[in-house]
């Protein structure tokens, strides 16, 4: 029995990765990558250029989650756009991918955790996710929708951690790989 | 065996020469990866000062101007505020209504403030029908939310200038009153900012305008007053300050969302909650 499994595993190694799923990704995992990368700077640009042209709005939506203390609020609703423009930048640029990918994730997950709190403690507000916010009155409020799409989000950050390398990145022609 | 170090096979020259550009290579590659990352780090770390920094000097030059409007006045409460002037923590409220009405409404608003005037078209024409039969009494208290959280000056102006119409008389308060939120700009244009056009529209209010009306609003005399009712609030509240809140002797009244439930249907909620106020108090 285990010299038939050994040998099985023996031919699935031996066997090319051009077949499958497996195959596939095997084959176009940098492709996959870029898709990824693109993928993520995008959603970003998008949380980013909305609230970048009204800090104050922003800083309004960050007050609205009571959650930091008031004189964190303002520098904290300042500073998230160019922080999420960063990320962005650094991603279309594919600098530091995995660096930028694990802060990605990290910092959705700060935005999960916000609004199922909010959902929590039954504070009705339109939680600025991706565009502007401000209190809403409850029953008005989607938060399943906003726990979900920042989770969906979260899978290219996942994958960019675990397959940073990628086709038409700064990093690679820095390190002097094929790009 | 001790030429080879490692205690593996002896190895020729090249190959050892082989393996040592092979170190070299992998150690270059490490280093350009931490500078790589380490740029990455940077640019992240820019940003947020970048943010931090707008950020700064935003907030101080909202500041000045908070602070000129007003500036060098003594605080100064409104003609009748309950309670009475010389109350160490709480600014005092303006107040419309007779005195022999046993149910009380504290309205806590900004003029400046959308969901306010939201609130205003839904209830305000009850609140005046009921304190003229006597049933209530209601207190105004006039914060400056919007002009902290989003910059400007018109809660601040806009409300100071409602505040010397408590001065004058109740009619001529709850007429001004009625108006400003009427005639209320969109959050982020900050018109009632201008003295000029709170004076404007008080124009359209029969009796109001006067000298000392005038240099009432002006002077910014009761700035001074909004700005601690907000602080009066913020401490009563816990930190966190929002507009509109309403309280049917002391029991909140949620204004909710219009499409959820229609307007008309919130205003008669209204009138069921104070009338069963009013039924309680006898």
């Amino acid at each position: 029995m285990t010299s038939m499994a050994s040998k099985a595993s023996a031919t699935d190694k031996a066997a090319p990765t051009s077949g499958g799923i497996r195959g596939f990704v095997g084959d176009n995992q940098q492709w996959i990558s870029l898709v990824m990368r693109v993928l993520l700077a995008a959603m970003w640009f998008n949380y980013s250029l909305g609230k970048l042209t009204s800090p104050e709005t922003n800083a309004q939506s960050v007050r609205a989650f009571r959650i930091l203390p008031e004189s964190l609020v303002s520098p904290f609703g300042y500073a998230q756009p160019y922080l999420e423009l960063a990320l962005g930048l650094l991603l279309i640029l594919g600098l530091g991918t995995r660096l930028v990918a694990v802060f990605s994730a990290l910092l959705l997950l700060v935005y999960i955790g916000g609004i199922i709190s909010l959902g929590a403690r039954g504070i009705a507000i339109s939680c600025g996710c991706g565009g502007s916010g401000g209190l809403v009155p409850k029953g008005h409020t989607r938060y399943t929708l906003d726990v979900l799409r920042d989770l969906l989000y979260i899978l290219p950050a996942a994958w960019l951690i675990w397959k940073p390398a990628s086709k038409f990145s700064l990093e690679r022609a820095l390190l002097g790989d094929p790009i | 065996m001790t030429s080879t170090g490692g205690g593996g096979p002896r190895r020729s020259g090249r190959e050892r020469a082989a393996e040592a550009r092979r170190q070299q290579a992998a150690a270059d590659r490490r280093r350009k990866q931490l500078v790589i990352g380490g740029v990455a780090v940077a640019v992240i770390a820019l940003a947020v000062l970048i943010g931090v920094l707008v950020q700064h000097n935003t907030s101080n030059n909202n500041k000045k101007a908070r602070n000129a409007y007003g500036a060098g006045q003594p605080f100064a409460a409104p003609a009748g505020v309950v309670p009475g002037p010389g109350s160490p923590t709480d600014p005092g409220a303006i107040v419309y209504g007779k005195s022999e009405a046993k149910v009380t409404v504290e309205v806590d608003e900004d003029v400046r403030c959308p969901f306010c005037k939201e609130a205003e078209s839904f209830f305000g024409a009850t609140n005046k029908e009921y304190a003229d039969a006597g049933k209530i009494q209601v207190h105004y208290r006039l914060v400056d939310l919007i002009d902290r959280n989003g910059g400007g000056q018109g809660s601040l102006v806009g409300g100071s200038t409602l505040a010397c119409a408590a001065d004058v008389g109740q009619a001529e308060f709850i007429a001004f009153h009625d108006l400003i939120f009427k005639n209320q700009p969109d959050e982020t244009t900050d018109s009632y900012s201008s003295v000029d056009t709170m004076l404007n529209l008080a124009s359209q209010v029969p009796n109001l305008r006067s000298a000392t009306f005038d240099q009432c609003a002006r002077s910014g005399k009761y700035a001074q007053w909004i700005k601690d009712n907000y602080t009066w609030l913020g401490k009563k509240l816990g930190g966190s300050v929002g507009t509109p809140d309403i309280y049917i002797d002391g029991t909140s009244f949620p204004l909710q969302d219009p499409n959820a439930v229609p307007g008309t249907q919130q205003t008669a909620n209204y009138k069921a909650a104070l009338d069963a106020a009013v039924a309680k108090q006898g």
